[in-house]
């Protein structure tokens, strides 16, 4: 009987016929850009001790526009893997597999994943875990006015609800040019990313306040002193956090260095920037 | 090769019995004349086989004829032919009249023969006379006579000859016109095991059939380079029932055959390509009639029960009068499985009416069928989740989407014919018949990827696609052959008419379900209603010039109109005003599909013809996806055959073809939508060769092999929606396995000539299938299937067992096997690169059967 298989089985090539496509795998390469200082929005500058990306996955499509009309990809990496976005050396962090053929466009995520179905509409890869599930971690410190201010952001960069759902987060920009015809002579793709973009986002005032007691606020922070208001804005207490060897970090008060919130202005800015800002470089080799 | 032979007419009357089951005939004739007491054997029942097609004038066949102890044919020979003195021979003459005789003798039953009571084997002559109905004053309808003409005298008289008169009766149309028609008769379908009623269908030269979707869902079959889905590219009828149903929201030409009963099946006509005007709607790769009856040695009251693996039962019930015609019966049958593997248990039941009556020139056929069934399914799953053990080959997805697949059918068609034989060769049918089928199907091929069109924010609850589709159908056939017409002393002919026109009216939807909320519906994706009219008129000239050049010329003309009540057309998008117009998108459409259908045949030696064939079809489409006005609604095919037919008697029959299609406008599986899509123009070039062979009484074997090279022409281009199309020109086309070969073989034989009064027979039967690598979408090719099916037979008296084994060799296969993109991961990110999907077929199983016939 195997004979009899194997006999037939010799035969089948001879229907060959032209094949649309071919399979492929790309190995997928990801640098970051190798970062001194950065200035700061509204002066002083940023120096960055970390930058960790939780990148991936990521998809090429065939059509120009990615997300929801991208049903069908060329070629995809579906894990995730955290990149070190201050160093310019290529990491190779896995292979892209699908099939040459052109692409337009391409959508990734930033290690949480938005999924269609019936066990949760969500997934954290492990390298978001990595970074206290968030998708960027930056840590340094700011100089300004001959104050150093020590920073951490975990910026979790998800989709909303009134996002579609199940769709990468990132996509590749309407006025941006991406177009690659993959064939099997192409080996690699490196994505380059750059963090000075995200940081220019921020501004002095995330991480220095000068603020005075207003109707409404709670305590606000006037240089590194701690105002305490009352709700008519009158101010009830003041604590200079210099005198713990802490800084006053915005909306938090005196802590050992500034950390975003969700709901601040600077993380909603990193958020911004990760997802709608200047958009990584792509080379295919 | 027949030996020739024109002997003087003397009817022969010499009855010579033996008592040993194997001895040779000179033997078993010493001992029998030694025997005293001996009962003759009679002809109980069998009926008047056809006067061969291209015969002329008269013959005699004298077969010898080697019956068991039960009074059935064991085997049967020709001993001589004779024709009258003078006559001319006409090349192929004896053959036919052999081929006629020997092909119906062995459905005759006789009363055993007996010494000192108990019942012998047996051999005897019997003549059976040939007697061109030109020549005749009555032509008498086959069955009408059979009474007086079968009747033997009576075995006390001592002259206990057989005598049977066969006036010219041909059927009712000329059939075979192309290398690549076929008539497999019943004695080659039963050969290998089948499953259902419908597997008969694998026998069929190039023809594939596979059930991967549950008892619900038709079978799934590809035909000579076409890959038909459920029927979209062959014409099915079945006792001149057509079962195609046009517009079906499952993909057009959807053709359920679940409802055959493998007992009634009696013989299959394959016309493979286009070449007969008859050939209507969905007549692309070709048509199979089904032809449905009862033989005369399994006539009367039979009852087989079939217990068999994952708990699997059958019964079947046939009932066939003795006294009635071979056309003439009752059968119903019920199914019930667990299924392999999970989530494919099912039922079905199905019952079968057939009747013949009347007398003279007209007689009058009832056809009745009844069928359902509902069944879950397991759908698809990914090759890459099988090889990382997420899931495995017979399982399902372990989500409510998932499990909520399932089908239910429901069918029911009448049909009232009237069938004409007049003399010289005029032949006349005219029917009506009345259907209604009921089909609602869930499956989800793609996971979880869809999102609502209807509903904003909605998505990700399971692609779970409900189709239903209702069709009422009324349907009016008309045929009329005329007499023999002779202009010249070399050349004589007909003239056929006929028409078959239907009308349907379909109502169908589609809409997406959520399985965890009592299938909610969270989006509709199709509200239709269709009305559907195909008038076809044909005409065929079947013209013989001289004794070796057939020419048949026809043409066929359809007139195809659609009403098309879309009600989910213009559909206000979201983002759109609501109360700008109410969704609806109501048109219409008429178009005709005309073309030729011809074929010449030569027939340069007796044992050789060479057949060549060109004829212009056509498929209805999907109404809802025609235009306003549009003029041509059809997609035109193109078909040529040619090859040559080698007949040496009943020992061997072969034929080779050569084939050539083109169609305007295919059709390939979709499984986003769970139907069919376009893609374009199509071409397929390929050859098929088939053998029967009939070496010996006790044996049958027929062997196919089909290769085809099928190419898109055409595929649409890329779009907004589709950017990346799956095809390109001169891609093979998907699903297409581009080598199919098929093997039935059985043999027959007495094992004990007596036990307990009666003989012992076994049966052995094995069915060998393959099917090369089938291209499917994005340059991916799908693993070769070989499946090895065998049987194990005794039947003793009125008792029959058998044991079926299917796919011994246990082999995972995929009775479908896809390349999509599909979301069934629920812990990682989704792919969105198409993978190889798989609806799995059956493993190894057994199937043991108990039947009695009464």
């Amino acid at each position: 009987m195997r004979v009899w298989l194997g006999a037939f089985t010799l035969l089948a090539p001879l229907s060959c016929a032209v094949s649309s496509q071919s399979e492929l795998e790309l190995e997928l390469e990801v640098s970051g850009t190798k970062t001194e200082s950065l200035p700061l929005a509204g002066g002083g500058s940023v120096r960055l001790a970390r930058a960790e990306l939780a990148f991936g996955p990521l998809t090429l499509c065939p059509g120009a526009q990615a997300g929801a009309l991208c049903e069908t990809a060329r070629l995809e990496w579906r894990d995730a893997a955290v990149i070190d976005v201050l160093s310019a050396t290529p990491q190779l962090v896995g292979s892209l597999v699908g099939m040459t053929g052109g692409v337009l466009s391409y959508m990734y995520d930033l290690g949480v994943v938005s999924l269609l179905g019936e066990n949760g509409s969500q997934f954290v890869s492990s390298a978001a875990r990595q970074l206290g599930d968030a998708s960027l971690l930056l840590e340094g410190e700011i100089e300004r006015d001959g104050q150093t201010i020590p920073f951490v952001a975990h910026v979790l960069v998800e989709s909303q609800e009134d996002n579609e759902q199940g769709v990468p987060v990132v996509r590749k920009g309407s006025t941006e040019t991406f177009e690659h015809q993959v064939t099997s002579a192409d080996t690699a793709l490196r994505v380059g990313f750059d963090v000075a973009p995200w940081v220019a986002s921020l501004q002095a005032t995330d991480f220095v306040q000068h603020e005075v007691c207003r109707s409404g606020s709670t305590f606000v922070c006037a240089g590194s002193v701690e105002l305490t208001c009352a709700t008519d804005g009158t101010e009830l207490e003041r604590h200079d956090c210099a005198d713990q060897g802490s800084i006053c970090a915005p909306d938090a008060g005196c802590s050992a260095r500034v950390e975003f919130q969700p709901q601040s202005r600077a993380y909603r800015a990193l958020v911004q920037a990760l997802t709608a800002g200047a958009r990584p470089s792509f080379e295919f080799r | 090769m027949l030996r020739r032979s024109l002997l003087h007419q003397r009817v022969l009357a010499a009855w010579l019995l033996g008592s040993c089951a194997l001895a040779p005939p000179r033997q078993a004739e010493a001992q029998v004349a030694a025997a005293p007491q001996i009962e003759l054997p009679r002809l109980v029942d069998g009926p008047l086989p056809p006067y061969p097609e291209h015969a002329v004038g008269e013959a005699r066949v004298v077969l010898l004829v080697t019956l068991s102890a039960e009074g059935v044919v064991e085997e049967a020979s020709v001993e001589k032919i004779e024709r009258p003195a003078g006559e001319a021979l006409e090349p192929g003459g004896d053959e036919a009249f052999a081929s006629s005789a020997l092909a119906i003798v062995r459905s005759y039953r006789f009363s055993p023969a007996r010494r000192a009571g108990q019942a012998v084997r047996a051999r005897v002559r019997v003549p059976l006379s040939f007697v061109p109905s030109v020549e005749s004053s009555t032509l008498a309808p086959v069955h009408q006579s059979a009474p007086d003409v079968h009747e033997p005298a009576p075995a006390h008289d001592g002259d206990s000859h057989l005598e049977v008169t066969v006036h010219g009766d041909r059927p009712l149309r000329t059939e075979s016109r192309a290398a690549s028609d076929y008539f497999i008769h019943r004695e080659a379908l039963e050969a290998a095991p089948h499953l259902e009623g419908a597997d008969v269908l694998r026998t069929v030269p190039g023809l594939t059939s596979f059930r991967g979707e549950g008892l619900g869902l038709a079978h799934s079959y590809t035909l000579r380079g076409f890959d038909s889905e459920h029927g979209q590219d062959i014409e099915f009828v079945v006792g001149s029932l057509p079962i195609n149903l046009p517009s079906h929201i499952h993909g057009q030409g959807y053709a359920d055959l679940g409802f055959l009963i493998g007992d009634v099946v009696d013989e299959l006509r394959v016309s493979a390509g286009v070449s007969d005007p008859k050939q209507g709607d969905f007549a692309v790769a070709g048509s199979i009639d089904v032809g449905l009856g009862v033989d005369p040695q399994r006539r009367g009251l039979s009852l087989r029960s079939s217990f068999g693996s994952f708990d699997t039962f059958r019964q079947i019930v046939t009932w066939a009068p003795k006294e009635s015609s071979r056309e003439s019966f009752g059968a119903a049958q019920y199914t019930s499985t667990g299924g392999f593997g999970q989530n494919r248990a099912g039922q079905s039941a199905s019952g079968l009416v057939q009747h013949r009556f009347g007398s003279g020139a007209v007689t009058y056929r009832f056809i009745g069928l009844v069928h359902s069934a509902r069944a879950d399914s397991a759908g698809v799953v990914r090759r890459d989740d099988v090889q990382a053990g997420v899931v495995c080959f017979h399982c399902v997805y372990p989500f409510a989407t998932a499990e909520a697949q399932g089908t239910l059918s429901q069918r029911v068609m009448v049909g009232f014919f009237a069938d004409y034989r007049g003399p010289e060769h005029a032949t006349g049918t005219v029917g009506l018949w009345l259907g209604h089928d009921n089909f609602r199907t869930q499956q989800n091929y793609t996971g979880f990827l869809e999102r609502s069109q209807s509903l904003s924010l909605t998505s990700g609850l399971g692609d779970l696609i409900e189709q239903r589709n209702k069709t009422n159908s009324l349907g009016l056939t008309g045929r009329y052959r005329t007499e023999a017409f002779e202009p010249f002393a070399w050349a004589h002919g007909t003239l056929e008419v006929g028409t078959d026109s239907r009308f349907d009216v379909v109502d169908q939807s589609q809409s997406l379900l959520n399985a965890t909320v009592r299938n909610q519906i969270w989006d509709r994706r199709v509200d239709a209603a269709i009305s559907a009219m195909d008038l076809g008129l044909w005409g065929d000239l079947d013209f013989q010039l001289g004794e070796l050049l057939l020419l048949r010329f026809g043409a066929r003309a359809d007139v195809l109109s659609y009403e098309v009540d879309d009600r989910l057309g213009n559909r206000v998008s979201q983002e759109r005003n609501q109360e700008a117009f109410l969704p609806g998108y109501r048109r219409s459409a008429l178009g005709v599909a005309a073309g030729p259908r011809t074929s010449l045949e030569i027939r340069a030696l007796p044992w050789l013809s060479l057949l060549a064939a060109y004829g212009e079809g056509y498929r209805s489409p999907q109404a809802r996806l025609l235009e306003d006005g549009e003029k041509a609604p059809f997609t035109k095919v193109h078909s040529g055959d040619a090859g040559i037919r080698l007949r040496f008697g009943d020992p061997l029959e072969l034929s080779v073809a050569g084939f050539v299609t083109r169609l305007s406008d295919d059709v390939a599986f979709d499984a986003s939508e769970g139907s069919l899509a376009r893609i374009g123009a199509t071409e397929r070039l390929g050859g098929t060769f088939y053998a029967i062979s009939h070496p010996a009484e006790w044996m049958v074997t027929s062997l196919s092999l089909t290769y085809v090279r099928a190419v898109l022409l055409e595929p649409p281009p890329a779009t907004a929606e589709q950017p990346d199309p799956p095809f390109v020109a001169g891609q093979a086309v998907p699903y297409v396995p581009p080598l199919v070969a098929r093997v039935d073989s059985s043999v027959r034989r007495t094992l004990m000539s007596d036990l307990g009064g009666r003989s012992l027979m076994g049966r052995v039967g094995v069915g060998l299938s393959f099917l090369a690598g089938r291209p499917l979408p994005y340059g991916q090719t799908a693993v070769p299937v070989g499946l090895v099916d065998a049987s194990l037979g005794l039947d003793w008296g009125v008792v029959q067992f058998s044991l079926e084994g299917y796919n011994l060799l246990n082999q995972s296969y995929a009775a479908a096997e896809y390349s999509f993109v599909s979301n069934w991961a629920q812990n990682q990110a989704p792919s969105r690169i198409p993978a190889r999907h798989v609806a799995a077929g059956a493993p190894l199983s057994f199937l043991a059967t108990i039947g009695v016939t009464l």
